[in-house]
Order: structure tokens, then C-alpha cells, then sequence
């Protein structure tokens, strides 16, 4: 189990790390996920060893590692540039850590290469700069990997990848995490990775922790409005008046005509906002579900087998989206310029705090 | 828990400060140290030594500053200032090659670095090639070149008389020879800086500003010419200062009857043995260098230069 | 289709000017050397391309004659530790700016190559009279320091450019690989600039072999090859100077392509 503790990073008068709790258990695939310059990185880096914290420890399985040089620390971190060595074979550069850590080499080499999934007899010897850039990415995990690590970090090693071959990469990550019993801690800015490949979450903004969960959980119910809108397309509300009813609340907003109730159950103080993910709505020419409003449509975007429909509403000046299948919306007949009501089922709405 | 933290610190920092010969002997102090020595003491200490001669009365420092002089700066200064004697034709003779060269040099690299950075894709290395050699040849060298060239019963005179003309009044011992000289000596100096951020300017900016009707005056002004700027600035510095110290061409080529500001120095130090008088005009020349070299350096980025890959 | 034909036409006319225009460049550039090497080929002491008599007399006269044998002397004695120091202290100069941080960072960097912009004349006299004051005296030593000033920040200044072109993270991922400075050292950065310091070991080589300024202030009684051209060349002409600056331009060239060649490659492969 790695577990960290008060961990707090300055620069200067910049904290790029508030005094953050972390605790990550063994084979676990974690993930950190925040904005740029949320101080992912640097927390990362703290876990390697590559940068001492400013206050706070680390510790792996009960041992303070706060202070163990990288070099000597069961970490292992993929740079989201690969650092590859150049001047080196693909042989060579997985041989590189097992010869500085003692490790027999015999057909290692082979064995991750395939464990990566690169052809051993085609890659092996050749120089690290003449791969693409999803061999470098996989050639650098198994140069990680040659030495058994307990933990793998990954510094976003997918983004500079194409969309295909990143989707391909990430069922592989999770794949090679259930097959290793390894701790994979991984950093990305990217919600779509974040909720595809990770076990548990974390969600970082302005150097603090804002909420830890599985992804399931942290997409059903943020924590806050910042969540909300950063795990996906949604819709928010400001609301105008709630009170408590058991376990739910009843809110009103001058946005929609409605009162509703909905579930909220956590301490970070009274919801503020209703939100509603783009899929949860449709459009249609009368109200037909118990929760929406008028707005006018401004925009029809076909996406796949989706429609968005961008819609604005009168009463405000926000703007409002919808998603749908392509067909229901063809059914609707509805066309750019009309008058809609944007609705959803209220229990679909999720109630977060500021 | 903040107690052992702060006692870890306080340990870390006395560690630091107790054994500052530990932090010296590993990386980066140790990679440090060997330049940093070498130059204060063979390069602070004799811009020193400039600097506290021009102050003295003899070859020799007075240990009392009290008997310390300004004498000579009196001299050289007043000379100039009045444009008469020795100095004002210095101070004329200098400010015109210096200038000059200056102007010159930009003038011929600036069309030849845009062609090297944006047209020439044949045979580029020998191109360049051509271009940095003379870099590394003494300036000796190639200023006797010059003197086998021009001089009476030269190259030169031997190419013209194949045309059949035999009048030939010899083009040594001038102003504008030495001018040929310095421009030719210092014509790199401009050329690759000049390149150097002409490179930086993709093809892609000049296709687009095309695409957008800019005409070819419009591109040279709003484009090429705002982009190259920091090349120019570094070039133009760069000869200036160092045409300032160009003393052989002036010997050679202008034959010693042409007196510059390094010609000067040279003569107080070696001729005269006024070690002072020199230095006062060394003086001079240091200023403007330490000037022009801390422009030219936060100008240039090494970063930028790397990522180019020239 | 014909205009823009006829216009392709016209870019490549205008190309070929451009051509025209550097080779004119070039050819100005490489007059003098030119010249230098047609006289120091000439039989005689007036040129004529009409007649033109090839020898090679004055090439053998350059490498028999004890003065010339002196000052190549000198000059071997001086350049090789030149090359040798300069190439240390500058790489580990450059391998402190571009793959370290520390305090004062940039103004290091601003110190240390402050020498390349210095005209040689002011560095050479400075020097000329600091060594007398600290009793440094005049001769092989003395130069040799001489020139380290002025050519180890252009080692740095060659062996930063390659350095800074390595991924920064590098070092990072050969420690997090269990790498000690040693290895990363032997196996990593040494080998990753190698390029870059040979290039920077030859130019410091080239330009300590051809210097004129600093070791004319500093070398004292001892001459060397250019002191010994210049000495000549102000005594008016004598047809073995031609010679034996061609002689030193000839090392000069093979070994700037050679530079040159593997700067080059090394770009071509970190791209």
C-alpha cells in the first residue's frame, strides 16, 4: 500500500501541492486527474523521487520512502516524453535497468517486449529513435517494467498518441495492471482515460484533492460544481431556493418552471447547482417529463449517431445542450430556430454544492 | 510529526553549511568551478589590470591610489574632443571603418542569409561550408591573402591585365582597403546570426503572407524584417565591437600609415611603452564590448538555436 | 495553367539569382585564400597567370627551414593542451548550464561566454599586463592560459548546443532506472553529447592553431607559426610565407569539414 501524508510542494510563494492525503493500495490502478497546472505532475514527481517535498511524507507498505533517491526506490516512472535513450537499442535500453539492478537478463527482453506487445525479432535491435511513437510508448513501459517495480507511475504517457492507437494503449494499460499485480498510479488531464482504465480516482484542482472515488462514483455524484463540469458535457443550473426534505432536497430555479426533489447526500455544504449531462436530455415540442424549460434552438451538430442540439434559452443567457440518438431526434422533426422545451427525468439530475 | 520535520531541515541545512567542500567536489559545483576560476583570473583580473593601468602614472601600479592620475584620460579625451591631433584623427578613422564595416557587412549577408535559410537547398553544406572556413583561418592568414591579391605585380592585377589593362594604380595602403579587410574579416559575424533567425521563420509564414497579398516590399517589412531582428541587433553588435579591436588589417592592409583605435593601443604598448596611455583606451573599447556582449547574449537563445538544429 | 506555368518559370529564374548571389558571397570569402594558395605554388616573384610556373620549392622550403620548425614547435605545444583543457573545462561548463539548476543559472552562462564577444586585442593585452603583475611571465604556459579564456567558452558555447538539444528528462529516467551518476555519466550523458564535444575539441583545436592576438601578447620570445607569419609579413614579401600559411590552412580545413560533418550528423539524427 502507498500511502502519502501531508504531502505538500512549494515554489516559492506558489503551492503547487496543498498538503495532500493519498492512499493507493497494492495492484491497484489509480488515477490522478485535474486540469494543467493543477500540480499533478508534481505530485508524481514526489512519489518518484524526483523532487523532495516541501513538508509531508510517502510511504510504501509502512517504509518512509520520502527521502529514498529514485534510485533506489521500488518506483518506476514513464515520462510523457518516453525518454528513451537514443543512443541505444530497444535491447539495450530495456538491459539498462536490469544490469544497474542486478537483475539476470537470460530472455527478459524478449518476454516484455512481448508482454508489450512488440515483435521481439522485428524490434529488438532496433535504435530507439527509429520507432514510432506508439513503439517508443511501449518500449518505455517495458523498460520499466524490466525491473519489477512495486509501483508504475505514468506521466501521461498517451498524449501525444492519435485517438486509436491511445484507445488501444489504455485497454492495454488496464489489461497489463490485472495481469501483474502491480501499482500503476497514472496522471492525465483527459476524463475519457481517467474513467476507462482506473480503479480508483482522484480528482485534483489548485493543488488539493477535491474528491477520491471510484470513477463510477465521481461521474454519478461530484462533488462539486468544477467536477461536474470537468467530468463530462453538462448542463448546470444555479439555483434559487432548496430545502432540505430527509435525505433529498427540494429545489427551485427561475431557469425552469418546476419544483423538484432530488437526492443529495454528502457534507460539502447546501447544493448550490443541478446538473444534468447532455445525454440525460432531449428536446421535444411539448413537456413531456416532469423537469424543463423553454429555450430556442440555435444550432443542430450531428456527432456519430448523436445529435447535440445547441439550444439558448430566453429567460437567461445561458446556453443549453442536448444529446440524442440521431433517429429520435429525426423524429421530432424539430429544426433550427424553433421553440423547445429541453427537458429530463428529475432523477437524473445530480445536486452539487459551490 | 512537524517537530522531527523541522529538526530533519535544520539537520539537512547544517550538513549543507558545514561541508561546503562536499557540495563543491559533486555535480554541478565541481562542473562549475574550472571555468569560473579560469575566468576570474585570467579574464576579470586583466580587464583589472586595464582598468587600474589607465590610472597610473608609469608601467608600474602605485600601491597608494592617492597618486593616481586621470592625466591620460585628459589626453586622449581633450584629443577627441577637439578632432585635432593624433586622437581626432583616431577617434574619425575608427567610428569610419567601424560604422562602415558595420553597414557593409549587413548589407551583403542580409539578402545572403535569407537566400542560405529559404532558397538554397542545393549543395547548402558546401555553401555554408565556404561561409564558416574563413571563421576558423587566422586573421594573419587571410589578410596576407588579401595583400597577395591586391598588391602591386598581384592576383588581381595579373586577372585585370588579361583584359588588357595596363594603367593599374595600386589599391593598398587606403582607408577603403582596409574597410575591404574588416568587412571581409567580419562578414560572418553578421551572416550567421543573421541566418541564424532567418531560420526561425518557417516557410510557411512567408506562403501565408503571400497567400494573404502581402506583396514582396510588404514581406520583407512585416515579416522578414520584424523576424531577423534579433539577428541583425546580435550581427550588427558583434562586428561593431570587434572592428572597433581590428588592428591587422589596418597594419597590413593600411600599412601602418592609417592610425585606428587598435592600431593605437597596439603602438602605446609595443612602440612607445606607455602602458597607461593604452590602457585608457582600452578603456574605451572595454565599455562598449561588455555593453554590446550582455545585449548580444540575453538576445541570443541558446534553447531556440538547439531546437533549429544548425 | 500557362500563367502559373510561366510564373514557375519566373521562381526558379529568380531562384537561380539567389544561387548567383551566395556563390558571389562565397567567391568573396574565399579570394584571399585562394590567392594565398596560387602564390605560395608560384615559381617566381611576379605573378603572371600567362605563365604561371608551378614549385613546390617554397613548401619544402617552409618544412626544412629551423625557424618555421621552431614556431610549428611552439604552436604544437600550445594547441594541444589548449584543445585538451578547454574541451574539459567547457563541457563541464555546459553540462552545468544546460542539464543542471542552480543559483545564478543564467548569469553563469552570461559570465562564462562573455569572452567570445571580447575583441582578441583587449583580452590579449589585459593579459599581457595582468601577467606581469602576478608574476606569470611570458612563454608556452602563459599563452596556453591565454587562449583557454577565450576558447573554452566556445567549447561551452558548442557542447550546450547539443546538450540542450537531449530530452530533458533524461537523467531522470536513467536514475529512476537505478542509474548511479557514474553510470549516468559512462552510459547516458557522456555518450548522448560525445558529438557535440568532438565538434567542440576540434574547433578549440582550429582556433588556438591559428590565434594571432593573445599569443602574440603573451607568448613572449617564443614564436609561433602566426606570430612568425606576421613577423615575416610586415618585413615586406618573402615567397615562403605563402607557403607555410597555406600549410596551416590546409590542417585548418580538413579539420572544419571533419567538425562540421559530425555536427551535422548528430542534428540529422536528433531530428
Amino acid at each position: 500500500m502507498l500511502q502519502a501524508t501531508n504531502l505538500r510542494a512549494e515554489y516559492g510563494s506558489l503551492v503547487a501541492v496543498n498538503d495532500v492525503d493519498l492512499q493507493i493500495e497494492t495492484g491497484q490502478f489509480a488515477t490522478i486527474v485535474g486540469p494543467s497546472g493543477c500540480g499533478k505532475t508534481t505530485l508524481l514527481r514526489m512519489l518518484a523521487g524526483h523532487q523532495e517535498p516541501t513538508s509531508g511524507t510517502v510511504e510504501l507498505n509502512g517504509e518512509d520512502i520520502t527521502y529514498t533517491e529514485p534510485q533506489n526506490r521500488p518506483t518506476s516512472l514513464v515520462f510523457q516524453s518516453w525518454a528513451l535513450f537514443p543512443h541505444m537499442t530497444v535491447r539495450e535500453n530495456i538491459e539498462f535497468p536490469m544490469r544497474n539492478n542486478g537483475i539476470e537478463i537470460g530472455d527478459r527482453v524478449e518476454e516484455l517486449l512481448e508482454q508489450v506487445r512488440l515483435d521481439p525479432d522485428v524490434h529488438a535491435d532496433k535504435q530507439a529513435t527509429e520507432l514510432s511513437g506508439g513503439q517508443k510508448q511501449r518500449v518505455a513501459l517495458a523498460r520499466s517494467l524490466a525491473y519489477n517495480p512495486d509501483i508504475l507511475l505514468l506521466d501521461e504517457p498517451l498524449a501525444s498518441l492519435d485517438y486509436v492507437l491511445r484507445k488501444r494503449l489504455q485497454r492495454e494499460l488496464a489489461d497489463l495492471n490485472d495481469e501483474l499485480d502491480m501499482t500503476f498510479i497514472y496522471v492525465t488531464h483527459s476524463l475519457e482515460s481517467a474513467l476507462l482504465m482506473s480503479d480508483k480516482l482522484f480528482v485534483l484542482d489548485d493543488g488539493d484533492i477535491i474528491q477520491t472515488g471510484s470513477p463510477e462514483d465521481i461521474y454519478r455524484q461530484p462533488n462539486t460544481k468544477f467536477i461536474a463540469e470537468f467530468m463530462g458535457d453538462a448542463n448546470v443550473f444555479e439555483l434559487d431556493g432548496v430545502e432540505q426534505k430527509g435525505g433529498s432536497y427540494e429545489v427551485q430555479s427561475s431557469l425552469f418552471a418546476q419544483t423538484t426533489t432530488v437526492p443529495y447526500h454528502h457534507d460539502h455544504g447546501e447544493p448550490k447547482y443541478l446538473v444534468v449531462r447532455y445525454d440525460d436530455t432531449a428536446v421535444e415540442t411539448e413537456l413531456t417529463e416532469d423537469l424543463g424549460l423553454e429555450v430556442d434552438v440555435e444550432n443542430v451538430l450531428v456527432r456519430g449517431n448523436t445529435v447535440l442540439i445547441e439550444c439558448g434559452s430566453p429567460a437567461a443567457d445561458g446556453e443549453y445542450v442536448a444529446e440524442m440518438p440521431v433517429d429520435e431526434f429525426r423524429a421530432t422533426n424539430i429544426e433550427k430556430g424553433d421553440t423547445v422545451f429541453l427537458q429530463w427525468d428529475s432523477a437524473k439530475s445530480i445536486l452539487v454544492p459551490e | 510529526m512537524s517537530t522531527i520535520e523541522t529538526l530533519r531541515a535544520e539537520i539537512d541545512a547544517l550538513e549543507g553549511d558545514e561541508n561546503p567542500v562536499r557540495r563543491l567536489l559533486s555535480p554541478p559545483g565541481i562542473l562549475i568551478a574550472p571555468m569560473a576560476l579560469l575566468l576570474l583570473c585570467m579574464f576579470i583580473g586583466p580587464m583589472l589590470a586595464i582598468v587600474v593601468f589607465s590610472f597610473q602614472t608609469g608601467n608600474a601600479i602605485a600601491l597608494n591610489p592617492l597618486e593616481w592620475s586621470i592625466a591620460t584620460y585628459q589626453e586622449v579625451i581633450g584629443g577627441m574632443a577637439s578632432g585635432e591631433g593624433v586622437y581626432g584623427d583616431v577617434l574619425v578613422n575608427t567610428v569610419a571603418v567601424s560604422i562602415t564595416t558595420t553597414a557593409l557587412t549587413l548589407i551583403v549577408s542580409y539578402p545572403a542569409a535569407y537566400a542560405l535559410a529559404h532558397k538554397i537547398t542545393r549543395y547548402k553544406l558546401v555553401f555554408l561550408m565556404i561561409l564558416i572556413i574563413p571563421l576558423f583561418t587566422s586573421v594573419n592568414i587571410r589578410v596576407f591573402g588579401w595583400a597577395l591579391f591586391l598588391v602591386q605585380n598581384g592576383v588581381l592585377e595579373s586577372i585585370v591585365s588579361l583584359f588588357g589593362v595596363q594603367e593599374y594604380a595600386s589599391l593598398m595602403y587606403r582607408r577603403s582597403t582596409i574597410i575591404l579587410g574588416t568587412t571581409y574579416i567580419y562578414l560572418p559575424f553578421m551572416l550567421f546570426p543573421i541566418y541564424l533567425s532567418m531560420l526561425s521563420i518557417e516557410d510557411t509564414t512567408l506562403e501565408a503572407a503571400k497567400d494573404l497579398g502581402a506583396s514582396r516590399l510588404t514581406l520583407f517589412r512585416k515579416i522578414l524584417l520584424p523576424l531577423s531582428k534579433p539577428g541583425i541587433i546580435i550581427g550588427s553588435l558583434f562586428v561593431f565591437v570587434l572592428s572597433l579591436g581590428a588592428n591587422v588589417e589596418a597594419e597590413i592592409l593600411g600599412g601602418g600609415s592609417i592610425f585606428t583605435m587598435a592600431s593605437n593601443i597596439q603602438y602605446s604598448f609595443g612602440y612607445s611603452q606607455n602602458w597607461p596611455l593604452g590602457s585608457t583606451q582600452a578603456v574605451g573599447l572595454l565599455l562598449i564590448t561588455v555593453v554590446a556582449g550582455v545585449v548580444i547574449l540575453r538576445t541570443i537563445d541558446l534553447r531556440e538555436i538547439a531546437a533549429r538544429g544548425d | 495553367m500557362s500563367t502559373k506555368h510561366s510564373s514557375g518559370l519566373g521562381d526558379r529564374f529568380g531562384d537561380g539569382l539567389w544561387y548567383v548571389y551566395v556563390g558571389l558571397v562565397a567567391l568573396f570569402l574565399m579570394t584571399p585564400l585562394v590567392s594565398l594558395v596560387i602564390a605560395s605554388f608560384y615559381d617566381g616573384r611576379f605573378f603572371s597567370i600567362v605563365d604561371y610556373e608551378f614549385t613546390l620549392n617554397w613548401y619544402e622550403a617552409a618544412l626544412t627551414s629551423g625557424s618555421v620548425r621552431g614556431a610549428f614547435t611552439n604552436t604544437v605545444y600550445i594547441s594541444v593542451p589548449v584543445t585538451i583543457l578547454s574541451t574539459i573545462i567547457g563541457t563541464a561548463a555546459a553540462i552545468a548550464y544546460t542539464r543542471y539548476e542552480f543559483p545564478f543559472r543564467e548569469q553563469f552562462k552570461l559570465f562564462a561566454l562573455l569572452p567570445i564577444f571580447f575583441p582578441l586585442i583587449l583580452l590579449g593585452l589585459g593579459m599581457s599586463m595582468w601577467a606581469s603583475q602576478i608574476n606569470l611571465g611570458y612563454g608556452v604556459v602563459p599563452s596556453i592560459i591565454g587562449e583557454l579564456v577565450w576558447i573554452s567558452p566556445i567549447v561551452m558555447f558548442v557542447v550546450s548546443i547539443t546538450a540542450l538539444g537531449i530530452d530533458p528528462n533524461i537523467e531522470e529516467a536513467a536514475k529512476d532506472l537505478g542509474a548511479d551518476t557514474v553510470t549516468l555519466y559512462r552510459k547516458i550523458l557522456l555518450p548522448l553529447i560525445a558529438d557535440g564535444v568532438v565538434s567542440g575539441a576540434i574547433f578549440a583545436f582550429v582556433l588556438s592553431w591559428n590565434n594571432y592576438y593573445i599569443v602574440s601578447y603573451l607568448s613572449g620570445p617564443q614564436s609561433t607559426i602566426t606570430t612568425w607569419i606576421h613577423g615575416r609579413m610586415t618585413q615586406g614579401f618573402t615567397p615562403v610565407v605563402p607557403a607555410v600559411a597555406s600549410l596551416i590552412f590546409y590542417v585548418s580545413i580538413l579539420l572544419v569539414i571533419g567538425a562540421a560533418v559530425l555536427e551535422y550528423r548528430s542534428v540529422d539524427e536528433g531530428e
